[in-house]
Parts: C-alpha cells; structure tokens; sequence
C-alpha cells in the first residue's frame, strides 16, 4: 500500500545567494519592470535602465498552474532571506523623499515573496521564528501608519489579512519549536490586540502557557479584551495608552473610532435628557480625541448638528443617533505619533529598539 | 514455512469474513456490512486479522472496490495492534476514499449509509489520536490530521447533499447530520468554528431536518447551541442547549453534565442561577460560588472564583463566557447601592465608585464607574440616564433595575 507523509515529502533547498536571483534581474531589466528602488542611481533617466545588484530584491509572483517547479537557484538561502528583510527595512522603510504609500507597496510585494521562499523551502525553526517577527512587525506598523490614507491606494482589509496569516503562521512555529521564545509574549499579545474581541484569538490567548500569559504584555491584552468586550471604554483607553510597547498600540489603534463611535452610541441613550449637557472636553478626555475630530465622528452618527462649528457641549438623546453608513475614516493618534518620532524605524521592526525588550 | 502457515490461516479467516461481508453487500444490509468495517466491532481484536500486508489475499477473496477498502482496514487493524495512530490514520483515510467513491456511483440508493457511518466515526477518533501521537513524538502541527479528516468528511458530505435526484427515502441526505456532527466535534477542537456557519445554513435548509434520529438531533443541536453561545447569541444558545438537555438519555449522565457545562452559563447570563442540588448532582460545583457571587453583586468573590477554577472553565471553552457575567454583578451591585441609599432616585456617581472599590477593582474612578453604569443604562438594565454636570444618576420612579429574565 501507498503511504503518503507529510514529512517525507522532499522539499528544495534554497541556493540562491543574492536578493534577487540572475535570471529575475536579466529578465525585469529587458522587460522594463525594474523598480525606482532598484535602479542604479546614474540610469534613472534612461530608456533601459540597469538594475543595481545590490538594490535589486525578487518581486513576487503568483505560483501558476502549468509553471514548472522552482529551481533551487531561484530560492533565496535562508540566511538571504533575513538580509534582505534587514536590508528592507534599514534602507526601504525609512525613505522620506517618496510617497511612503510607494515604500508601502515595494516592501509589501518583496516581503511576500519572502515569505513564498520561506513556505516553499518548508523553512521552520528560530529561523523561521525571526523572520516572521520581522514580518509581522512591518505590517502592524504600515497598518498604523496608513490607516487615514485614501482607500485606493492603501487597503486596510489586504493588509489585516496578509499580516492575519503572518501571525498564525508565526504562532504555530512558536508552539511547535522547542526552546524559549524570547519574543513570543509580543507576538502573542499583537494577535490578541489585532482581534479584539475575536472569540478565535481569545480563546487561543487564554490556553497559552502560564508563563506566557502572567507576562505583563499579554495580561494587558487580555484586559483590553475585556474592556472592549464589555463596551468599557474608559478603561480601553486607558490601558491602550498606556501601554509600553508602540507596536502593539499600533495594533490596536485600528479600533480606536470604533470603540469611540460605541461609546457615543451608549452615551446617547445613558445621558439622554432635555435638561443635561455633556462638555465636549470630557469627552477629549475620556475618548482620548482632540476635538475636532469628537465633532466630526458627533456629526457623522446624528447626535450633533452639522451646521455647528464652535461648540462646547453635546447633548445627547436617545433617538437621535444613526450609525453612520459610510466606513469611519481612522485618525492618527498624537500619543503614538509622538512615540514612534522617537525611534529608528529600522531597528523597531527588527526588534532592536528600546521597545521590543 | 511460518509466513506461508500465517498467510493460510489469515486466509481461511479471510473467507469466513468474505462470506459474511459479500452476503451483506449483496442483501444491502449496510448494518451487518458496517460492522465488518468498524472499530466497533470484535474483529478488529483478532491477531490474524491484523495483516500488514493484505493487499494480495483481499485481492483473492473481494471484487472491486473491496477489495481495497477491506485490505485498507486490515492494514489500519495491524497499525492500531501496534499503536501507531499515524498509521491508523493513513490507512482509514484511504477506506473513507475509497468507500465514497464506491457510494456515490450507487444511484438513488443508501443502504449504504450505515457503513459511512461507522468508518467516518473511527476516522475522527483516529485523526485525533494520531495529532496527539504526532505531537508526542514532536513531528507534525498540532491539529494537523484532524484538520486533514475535515476535509475527507467534507467530501463525504457533498457527495451526500449534492444528492438531489433520489426520492427521500433512499436519499443519502440522511446522512448529513451525521457528517456535520462530525464536523462540528473537530471545527470545536481545532478552534475553527467559523467554518461550522455553512454547515448549520445546508441543514436548517433541509426539509427533513427534523426528522434524523434523536441521538443526532441532540449532539447537533448542542453545537449549535455552543456556537451561539460563542457569537453571543444567547437566546438561541439557550434554546438548542436545553433541547440537548431535556432530550438526552437520563442514564447519558456525562452527556448531560457535558450539556450543563455549557448551558449554567448561558442560563447564568439570561438571569437563572442554578440550584445548589443541581450543581452538585452533576458535579458541576465548580460553578456554584460564581452564580453566588453574581447574584450577591461580589465582584471580588466573582474574580477569586474565576481565578479558582481558572484552569476548568478554560478547558471546556466557557472563560470567555463567564466573564461576560461581570456585566450582571455590576447590576447587581449597582442594585444594592440603590437599596442602600433608601430607594432615592438620585444616586451620585461616587457611590458606585466606592462600592467598586470596596470590591477591589483596579485603579478605579468616577470616569469609569460613569461608564459602567452608562453601559448598564444601554442594555436596559438600568431605567435611568446620568446627569453628567450634578454626576448623578437619575433613576426612573417604577421599576428601575427590570428583572435580567
């Protein structure tokens, strides 16, 4: 009898030893399909310009039916891989003269067909483990730093999957390598914190191992599961704020008007009444949102009259709130703003900021 | 010598079961064929019956499709004498393929259906064992085969939903909820319930899903029941728990403590506290300070219970649920607070505070306190609304803590 196993499937090994294989870089500098980013710098303006072998990074490309299998020297070494990540994003991510909507869909497309090196070389271990951090780190981080771009050229719900996949990937090679995982109590709360309220992710997060779930990091993400859950959103932004590490703020920060748009909801029907004002500055305070932007979202769902500009309190009642039809647009938020000015990006998505210990 | 002797026996006894096996086939009696193929069954125990290589002497004995499906479940007998589930695994898989291939060619007929029954059943089991041996022994996911079964069952039951042409009563829609109790048992398991949707929408959509065997209408009707729960839909979840209760054999009594497990809470969550005779009769005191602590509004004695029992209610997947609980002790506290202060309709902001804090939650202030009752307002189980400036809350003169049920 045929016996098939998984584990005796031979998988090829990558040989290739630059971050881009030849036959790619001959064939996109005939083809034209040579990125600004991987253009010698002197051949900019011209026709057929040269790829620059040490720019030059391999774009991904949909596995297709009929195509013959990869060739080994097609396949990035894993020891490539991680340098073209560091490579990404020390040199890529930190540009500041281009569009970084631009840096965004470079980094996004290269990174995935890092991961396609990955996955067709059945890469596991520490090794795998560190480049999916990486990974991962990037996508929370664009995610953040997009999330008010228009919608055609950044698509929040591409991003959220791509890094969906990232994560669950990463979380299953932590449970099945053995040793200790210095990292995995951030990894751990970013799934938790990028799902809040999921009953998939919170149930993943509660079986985790004591010694990973009593961390500081993860019990904050549990907590903040809890408040959201609950509809609390005072103690949301409370704990969202302060936490220490600006990427997993970063990673919640894509509920932030949700939960504030919640909290109007439940305000309208909880301070309903003829006689009673709610001063807009505490609400600045408890939603943690500078004013004009409470007025906006205050105008979206009904509750606030659209022809008001200088006003200094709401007040609520209880059939005046619609939610609105139209997808909230998300707002940068000073406090993580102010965090991240602060840092190398570079170093932050490598795990070698201040902020990864 | 000796091989050939063993070879001779495992031969005669071969025969025996052809004779057995064909006769079935050829009456169509799937129930006595089924058996020949089931883990259910004595044969399974019969050392030469376990045979690592079948394939030639089944080739002798059987016809086509058989033949293979036979030597396939010898093979598995020998792997699971051995205890090697992976094994096991393998070789019940390539029966369950080999044996819907042979099923679906049969046209508006399902005699068959007792056999699907009774191989997809020791599939499951065998997925599951071979996940935790692979685990053991560190190669392979965790979740691995089990996910590898679902999809094995899955085709399963296409070939039996896709079967439109039959009449009713030799449709082999009948065995579609069988299937998707199958479904259900590894989609809980492997965490993936949101692929339990399609399954519930295919069934609810069948003129006779109220007519499959009791047995299956429960074990359906408490996963759904528990997948309601998780998409806090409790009334629901309320409703299809109970029917597994209500309807579950009286001497089933882990089925039944398994069914509570899940329904306390929802109950629990609507209003019911459950008696004490209860939760003892079933061995369920776990839950017993928690409804005391919710229906006393002890938020503290409500967090030690939770954190006593931590592990336990983790494990059966109802955590998330109990937390929810908060939201009653809230209320419930909140409603004391009001008696406290003699029924007066004003009740300042700043005594909750202070009974929250009497009850030990963290870094509490009247911001938050404002927020808890504005939530309890919302969800109607507070008649009132706050009166932000005096930091009041103002409750309605009738009735103003409706009862939760």
């Amino acid at each position: 009898m045929e016996t098939e196993r998984t584990g005796e499937i031979r998988v090829v090994q990558g040989r290739c030893e630059t971050m881009c294989p030849v036959a790619e870089m001959r064939l996109r500098e005939r083809e034209g399909l040579l990125h600004p980013f991987e253009i010698i710098a002197s051949e900019d303006q011209t026709r057929r310009p040269k790829a620059d072998p040490h720019k030059i990074v391999k774009s991904y490309s949909r596995p297709a039916a009929g195509r013959s299998g990869p060739s080994p020297a097609d396949i990035r070494h894993p020891s490539v891989l991680l340098k073209t990540v560091k490579y990404l994003f020390k040199k890529i991510v930190p540009q500041t003269d281009v569009d970084w909507v631009q840096v965004y869909d470079f980094v996004f497309d290269r990174l995935r067909a890092v991961r396609q090196d990955a996955v067709i070389q059945g890469l596991d271990g520490t090794v795998a483990i560190t480049l999916f951090e990486h990974i991962v780190c990037f996508h929370v981080y664009a995610g953040y730093r997009l999330c008010d771009a228009a919608p055609e050229v950044f698509d929040p719900i591409i991003n959220h999957q791509h890094l969906l996949e990232c994560l669950k990937r990463l979380l299953r090679l932590y449970s099945c390598t053995p040793g200790q995982h210095n990292n995995r109590h951030r990894f751990e709360s970013l799934y938790l914190l990028h799902n809040l309220g999921s009953t998939e992710s919170l149930h993943h997060g509660l079986n985790l191992p004591q010694s990973i779930k009593k961390t500081l990091t993860v019990s904050k993400a549990l907590e903040l599961n809890w408040a959201y859950l609950n509809g609390n959103y005072v103690r949301f932004f409370r704990i969202a704020l302060g936490l220490q590490d600006v990427l997993c703020q970063c990673a919640i920060h894509r509920y932030f008007q949700q939960v504030r748009l919640h909290a109007l909801q439940v305000m309208s029907v909880a301070y309903s009444s003829k006689n009673c004002c709610y001063p807009l500055h505490s609400l600045e305070h408890q939603l943690c949102a500078e004013r004009a932007a409470i007025i906006k979202l205050a105008q979206l769902c009904g509750i606030l009259d659209t022809s008001m500009h200088c006003v200094h309190n709401i007040q609520f009642q209880r059939d005046k709130f619609t939610l609105p039809t139209t997808s909230v647009s998300n707002c940068h938020q000073t406090q993580i703003d102010n965090k991240l000015e602060k840092l190398d990006i570079g170093d932050l998505l490598l795990g070698q900021g201040d902020e990864a210990t | 010598m000796m091989g050939r002797c063993v070879f001779s026996q495992a031969n005669a006894r071969l025969l025996s079961v052809q004779m057995l096996l064909n006769d079935a086939l050829a009456n169509k009696d799937g129930e006595k064929a089924s058996s020949f193929l089931s883990f259910h069954h004595p044969h399974v125990a019969n050392p030469r019956l376990q045979l690592e290589r079948p394939e030639e002497p089944c080739e002798k004995v059987f016809d086509q499709p058989y033949d293979e499906i036979v030597a396939a479940h010898l093979r598995c007998c020998w792997a699971v004498a051995n205890h090697d589930f992976v094994e096991a695994y393998v070789c019940q898989s390539l029966v369950v393929q080999l044996f819907i291939r042979e099923f679906q060619s049969q046209k508006e007929d399902n005699w068959a259906l007792p056999i699907m029954f009774a191989i997809c059943l020791d599939l499951r089991l065998f997925a599951q064992s071979a996940d935790i041996q692979a685990v053991k022994k560190s190669h392979g996911k965790p979740g691995e085969h089990l996910e590898k079964a679902a999809e094995l069952l899955m085709g399963c039951f296409r070939v039996c939903a896709s079967d439109n042409r039959a009449a009713i009563e030799d449709s082999k829609k009948w065995g579609m909820l069988s299937l998707v109790n199958h479904l259900f048992k590894i989609y809980f398991k492997i965490n993936k319930l949101h692929l339990c949707k399609p399954l519930i929408r295919a069934i609810d959509s069948l003129p006779i899903k109220e007519r499959f065997s009791l047995s299956q209408l429960i074990t359906y009707r408490f996963y759904v029941g528990r997948k309601a729960m998780f998409d806090s839909d409790f009334k629901a979840a309320e409703e299809y728990l109970t029917f597994s209760f209500q309807h579950c054999h009286r001497r089933s009594i882990k089925n039944k403590r398994f069914i509570l497990i899940y329904l306390i809470p929802v109950k629990m969550l609507l209003g019911h506290m459950p008696r004490q005779d209860l939760l003892a009769k079933h061995d369920l005191l776990q839950f017993s300070d928690v409804a005391r602590a919710v229906s006393s509004g002890n938020l503290l004695q409500l967090n030690e219970a939770l954190q006593r029992h931590e592990a336990f209610f983790i494990r059966c997947g109802i955590y998330l649920i109990l937390e929810k609980l908060k939201v009653i002790t809230y209320r419930n506290l909140f409603k004391k607070v009001y008696l406290v202060l003699d029924k007066k309709h004003h009740i300042p902001i700043h005594a909750f505070t202070t009974a929250l804090r009497m009850m030990q939650v963290e870094d509490i202030d009247d911001d938050e306190s404002q927020c808890i009752v504005a939530n309890l307002i919302w969800e109607k189980k507070i008649k009132g609304y706050i009166s932000e400036p005096h930091k009041l809350l103002v409750v309605s003169k009738a009735n103003p803590f409706p009862a939760l049920s």
